[in-house]
């Protein structure tokens, strides 16, 4: 659900371009930014399972 | 090279780069369902971190369809995107690199071309960090819209990578079902079983 998330909120930032306001924009990409980094530090400290 | 000529080239090699992208992640998807390769949570971030990094170019684009001219402030904002999308995707695909570099590990999925996909991958974010340190370094007047007769194919790759954006959102939702995260050795779709 909150990678289904990030993807929707990727698609509302690529979107966000159709829109002359590039404070508009620049929120959405640092928001997104920050919810990889947020989910990425999640996965990155749970046990993957995926090594050897 | 003079200055209009340099303008010329960053606007085509924007297009370029938003198709590229969109092209290996369209590939992504080859192998997820053509080799039936689930992507784990780090491959699914470095989609993430992918579309990330051509956003920025993707806004040019769209803005280039309503004016003559991409003012520099925007090109710059853009790119300086690109540069923060590729270190965020550098970041997880070391990170994935260095899962899988103990001696005997034979990685997660298979190769394409000698190379995992999360290798593939760090390769794309670096070549993304130049191509964004070229444009930042020779942009300094707003940047002429060149690509006004073909204004369709200008339109078809922006709508490309809208339509892959969204894929990825309807496909992780059906690996994810309805549980908060993606399981962390997928093996089937939940949102099926």
């Amino acid at each position: 659900m909150i990678a289904t998330g990030v993807f929707v909120l990727l698609l509302g930032t690529a979107l966000s371009g159709l829109q002359d306001r590039r404070w508009l924009s620049v929120t959405l990409f640092f928001a997104s930014w920050i919810a990889i980094a947020l989910l990425f530090s999640h996965h990155a400290t749970d046990t993957l399972d995926i090594s050897l | 090279m003079s200055r209009s000529l340099l303008g010329e080239f960053s606007y085509v090699s924007t297009h370029l780069v938003v198709l590229v992208v969109s092209c290996i992640l369209i590939a992504a998807f080859g192998v997820q369902f053509f080799e039936d390769e689930m992507p784990c949570p780090l491959c699914i971030l470095q989609r993430m971190a992918m579309m990330l990094a051509v956003v920025g170019p993707v806004h040019v684009i769209v803005k280039s369809h309503r004016h003559r001219v991409i003012e520099s402030e925007w090109f710059a904002s853009a790119w300086g995107m690109t540069v923060l999308g590729s270190v965020l995707g550098c970041v997880i695909s070391t990170r994935q690199i260095l899962l899988h570099i103990a001696p005997g590990s034979v990685g997660y999925g298979n190769p394409v071309l000698g190379l995992h996909l999360y290798t593939w991958a760090l390769l794309v974010f670096v070549a993304l960090l130049l191509t964004a340190g070229i444009h930042l370094v020779f942009i300094r007047e707003d940047v002429p819209v060149v690509l006004e007769r073909a204004r369709v194919l200008s339109k078809s790759v922006v709508w490309l990578f809208w339509l892959v954006v969204l894929a990825n959102a309807i496909s992780v939702f059906f690996q994810a079902g309805f549980q908060m995260f993606l399981p962390d050795n997928p093996t089937h779709y939940r949102l099926l079983k």
